[in-house]
């Protein structure tokens, strides 16, 4: 199956993705996204034109490697107890709260 | 009637104790502090914030391989590992992929040898707690752990029963204290256990497979998760294997899936439902540049290991003779297992037997943990009655050796013949030795030492 | 009025005490209550008397404030945190976030006396090039308010153009810095990757962000960038390199230097006005002393698509700590524009498709590189269009993801490649909108740039000519 066809995406996949990405989209968003999403990818699929074979990845450009810190606490940076909780929702005793997902 | 064989892999973390957290400068002792007092925008996943590793982490990773044999791969990077959860703040945590810090490795058992996979380096998550808020069920979350160094050191699925898994463990555990890299402490999370078990059918009749590399794999894979204690781990796996077995004597296949292990029921509970969804999206950290390293660097990075389990025990059992049992006792924890040595080589130095203050220190534990390695010997030496004459080859030699090289002209005059000076020579070490000797000893051992001269 | 100067002349007066900083701020804020109402490109404006608190503080204390931006007022494009002050990256999700700590750029600023004025409006997490996708109301061109200003960092570059400040700190991941520059007759500058500390700057994509200096000319640029360049130990991908006067090394001899034009570049897509004002810079740049050649970069049209599937793969990872837990509003409050990114994103990554997509994409970032290193045997730096056409009317531009994208398409391969680039004004189309050039370089060549730029801004008068607004 060629790439061009694959860059098809249809409702269901817009659906998984979304789920994958935590989106809560409506039943028309997912709608409209599949088209708009099928767009863009039959675009950047011409990619696949590129003849990589032999052709390393870059995975980033600072051209750097072994960027340490040495283990030394830093408390400089270290928030307080009500600066890590003060953009919070909800709160209790020092805890963020979360709704039970269980 | 169906034979089934366990093929069980376990996955330990093993959270290390260094001063600061993986990528920011929070400390990382965060056992029993008040909830979200230890965050920085790093490790609470601030907007803008960006990781920055802990050599110290890494080093102690690569002794961690070392440790095991395993290979110190010269390249390696982090990767980024995403789900969502509402203890991992950046929604994806940041862990080693495809290129960890070492592959391979063994893990010696008295069973035989566990291979490992590979030894890895990542960031721990926040602690969530359950409970009920306004009788809403709802999740309290603590970002102290959140971000301190967590290695994950995974074994190939080599292990066969809970007993070897229970072995397994606790030789890992003993191995990273001595290390002394980290607290391995269950209780108080420092050290987890996952295990993923399966069962291999394996039918009378059929043809056996004489090759190793054919063995298939079961098609199916169960892991298991919340067990607190080796005793929890021998439980679990067996009652996995049960409950596996009853599936599969049913003619079905068990769920891939995760389970908890509960320890009320003594039983495992499937945890999560959507257990093929898992993909993780990996990619290569692009915050972090990647790791490279020489092998004349690891060498001049990486401290030389300080003494081993299995190094210990050769020694109490080779050189200083000690009972293996009593050998295991004394490795029980790296700091025994040290002031034991120091207390060996001053005993023999000062020509005492170590077995026998192997003997003292083993029966008077509360003795030998107060005492100093030279005080044991001490009180070994004010112990020693005089109704038992030495005879030990071990311990006597060395005053035999001293004996020779102190009196050259009596050996001189052995060789010339005057047999009779090995009187001279027994009455010599007599006067050197602490406590009395066997003559009879003494003088055999005399007389192999002069043949040989 | 006073910010028409350069900040060199500015601060030389603040220096001899001929000018107060308080004047300066006071002549700022008369100018931004008169002109933001007309083109909106604050999100939040710095409280008045906070900022002349600090105006006041760097006259009385000439002493210690040795920088050149000393007393000078700024504003920051709103994705760069700031303690105690509301940080949004224009989107709802953040738009009561009150950051806990500053950015590193912040600091640096700080440190040098500069005074921050406002947190600027720009497309949401750097998602889009007009400075529409935002959740606080377009940014509006003040050539033409009917157009955009550009983007993402359209909320700077307008107030820079309307001289609410003296400069900038924008943040360029695909031509963000650039583009809107271009778009509002102003000058930026998009660094090495690296150059300049990214701590605190909320993240698109990690391997291509940069955080940059805009302004009126590139000698006010180099003056910024040399407060805000160097090593950060908070930032495992910030440079080593040494970091060079570059206000010193503005007057280097440009003599022997070439100059490159990828013609492919230069063909259909391009607006023939653009086209035309940019090529008729050859004669300017020849006098002052730079050699020309041709050459062609084939390879450079698989920019967008290298940009685009890193880009919005490592955007869906960035976006993911937005859960509404810790800070800022849940996921529901991102923008559609923002969704179909992290969707893409997302699809690129996953299992059975990161090897044709992601994967696919990073080669071809090595295959970018290797042709912007063919490039530059030839040639110091390169000629490029910033953008193929001039400011849209609003609604154009975003009505079709296909066109948003190709609107991108000279600014996304520099940064997949790391490259240096400057943007300066070099002419008008016949309806008075502003054009833009781009001057590329080498890794860690920006005192070349912008000497160039310097220099080039020296012979012409585009980079002085102020909207009919003001």
């Amino acid at each position: 199956m060629s790439l061009k066809k694959r860059a098809i995406i249809d409702e269901k996949t817009v659906a998984y993705v979304r789920q994958l990405a935590a989106l809560n989209l409506t039943p028309d968003q997912i709608k409209q996204f599949a088209p708009q999403l099928s767009t863009v990818l039959s675009y950047v699929a011409q990619i696949q034109e590129l003849d990589t074979k032999q052709v390393p990845e870059t995975h980033q450009v600072t051209y750097q490697t072994n960027v340490f810190r040495p283990d030394v606490i830093d408390t400089s940076r270290c928030l307080s107890q009500a600066q890590a909780l003060e953009n919070a929702p909800q709160t209790h005793h020092g805890y963020f709260v979360v709704k039970s997902i269980f | 009637m169906k034979t089934y064989l366990p093929i069980i892999g376990l996955e330990i973390h093993v959270e290390l104790r260094t001063k600061s957290k993986m990528f920011c400068g929070c400390p990382a002792d965060h056992f029993g502090k008040e909830p979200n007092t230890q965050t920085c925008p790093v490790c609470l996943g601030l907007p803008g914030a960006l990781p920055v590793p802990n050599q110290q982490a890494i080093i102690w990773t690569l002794m961690i391989g070392q440790a095991f044999n395993a290979t110190l791969n010269l390249e390696s990077k982090f990767d980024r590992k995403h789900y969502f959860y509402p203890d991992l703040p950046k929604g994806y945590q940041i862990s080693q992929y495809d290129e960890p810090l070492c592959s391979g490795g063994v893990v010696t058992l008295p069973e035989g040898v566990i291979s490992l996979t590979r030894i890895h380096l990542e960031e721990d998550t926040g602690k969530l707690q359950h409970t009920t808020l306004n009788g809403q069920p709802v999740s309290l979350v603590d970002f102290n752990r959140s971000g301190v160094p967590l290695v994950e050191i995974v074994s190939e699925p080599q292990i066969h029963s809970a007993a070897t898994a229970k072995t397994y463990a606790q030789t890992i555990r003993q191995i990273i204290h001595f290390l002394g890299v980290s607290d391995c402490d269950m209780e108080k999370g420092s050290m987890r256990l996952e295990a993923n078990i399966s069962l291999m059918s394996i039918n009378p009749g059929s043809k056996p497979q004489t090759d190793p590399g054919f063995i298939r794999l079961p098609q199916y894979k169960v892991e298991v998760k919340n067990i607190n204690s080796f005793r929890f781990l021998e439980k679990a796996i067996n009652a996995e294997i049960q409950r596996q077995t009853a599936i599969l004597d049913r003619g079905q296949l068990p769920r891939q899936e995760t389970r908890g292990f509960t320890e009320v029921t003594g039983t495992t509970k499937s945890q999560r439902s959507k257990e093929a969804a898992k993909d993780y999206r990996y990619f290569p950290e692009p915050d972090i540049p990647p790791l490279k390293f020489t092998p004349s660097q690891f060498k001049t990075l990486i401290p030389q290991l300080p003494l081993m389990p299995q190094a210990y025990l050769d020694l109490f059992i080779k050189t200083y003779d000690l009972r293996p049992d009593y050998a295991q006792t004394l490795t029980a924890s790296p700091k025994l297992a040290a002031k034991s040595l120091a207390a060996f080589i001053l005993a023999q130095k000062q020509g005492l037997d170590p077995a026998a203050l192997a003997n003292l220190m083993i029966n008077q534990k509360a003795i030998t943990v107060k005492l100093s390695p030279s005080a044991l010997v001490n009180l070994l030496q004010s112990k020693i009655k005089t109704s038992q004459p030495q005879s030990k080859t071990t311990t006597l030699m060395p005053l035999v050796r001293e004996v020779l090289k102190q009196n050259p002209d009596l050996v001189t005059k052995y060789h010339q013949g005057k047999v009779s000076v090995i009187g001279a020579l027994i009455g010599a070490v007599k006067k050197l030795s602490p406590s009395p000797v066997d003559p009879q000893t003494v003088q055999q051992l005399l007389t192999q030492a002069l043949a040989q001269k | 009025m006073l910010l028409d100067q350069s900040i060199h002349q500015i601060s030389t007066l603040l220096r001899q005490k001929n000018l107060s900083s308080v004047e300066l701020v006071t002549e700022a804020y008369q100018t931004i209550k008169e002109i933001n109402p007309q083109i909106n490109a604050f999100i939040t404006l710095v409280e008045q008397n906070l900022a002349l608190k600090q105006a006041r503080n760097v006259d009385q204390n000439r002493v210690k404030f040795t920088s050149p931006l000393a007393g000078i007022p700024y504003l920051l494009k709103d994705s760069y945190v700031t303690q105690s002050l509301r940080t949004t990256a224009a989107s709802a999700v953040l738009q009561n976030f009150i950051p806990p700590y500053s950015a590193t750029v912040y600091h640096r600023l700080e440190d040098s006396g500069a005074i921050l004025i406002g947190k600027m409006n720009m497309d949401a997490w750097g998602h889009g090039g007009s400075t529409e996708n935002t959740d606080f109301k377009p940014t509006k061109n003040p050539y033409e308010l009917s157009r955009v200003a550009g983007g993402s960092s359209g909320g700077p570059a307008a107030a820079l153009a309307c001289r609410l400040a003296a400069f900038a700190i924008g943040e360029d991941t695909g031509g963000s810095i650039r583009n809107p520059a271009a778009w509002t007759n102003t000058t930026g500058l998009k660094v090495t990757y690296g150059r300049v500390s990214r701590y605190g700057c909320i993240a698109y994509a990690s391997s291509f962000d940069t955080v940059g200096p805009m302004a009126k000319t590139a000698a006010d640029c180099a003056l910024v960038l040399k407060a805000i360049a160097g090593q950060d130990p908070y930032d495992a991908t910030s440079a080593v390199q040494p970091v060079p006067d570059y206000y010193q090394k503005l007057t280097q001899s440009l003599k022997g230097k070439t100059i490159g034009i990828p013609t492919d570049l230069y063909g259909d897509g391009l607006d023939e006005p653009i086209k035309t004002a940019i090529l008729k810079q050859k004669k300017v740049f020849q006098a002052l002393g730079l050699k020309l050649v041709e050459l062609k970069m084939p390879l450079l049209r698989y920019g967008l698509a290298v940009y685009y599937l890193i880009g919005l793969s490592e955007t869906s990872s960035n976006l993911a700590r937005y859960d509404g837990l810790r800070f800022g509003q849940d996921r529901h409050f991102f923008t559609t524009e923002t969704m179909r990114r992290i969707m893409i994103g997302t699809y690129a990554l996953s299992a059975g498709y990161y090897d044709a997509y992601y994967r696919q994409a990073q080669k071809g970032r090595t295959l970018l590189i290797r042709e912007y290193d063919q490039a530059f045997t030839h040639c110091d730096v390169l000629l490029m269009p910033v953008n193929p056409i001039s400011p849209p009317k609003f609604g154009e531009l975003i009505a079709d993801p296909l066109t948003n994208i190709m609107a991108d398409i000279y600014t996304v391969t520099q940064n997949p490649v790391g490259l240096p680039s400057l943007a300066v004004p070099c002419g008008f189309t016949p309806n008075q909108l502003p054009i833009g050039l781009q001057l590329v370089g080498q890794l860690f060549a920006e005192d070349l740039l912008l000497a160039i730029g310097h220099q080039y801004q020296q012979v012409t008068t585009w980079h002085l000519q102020k909207p009919q607004l003001l």
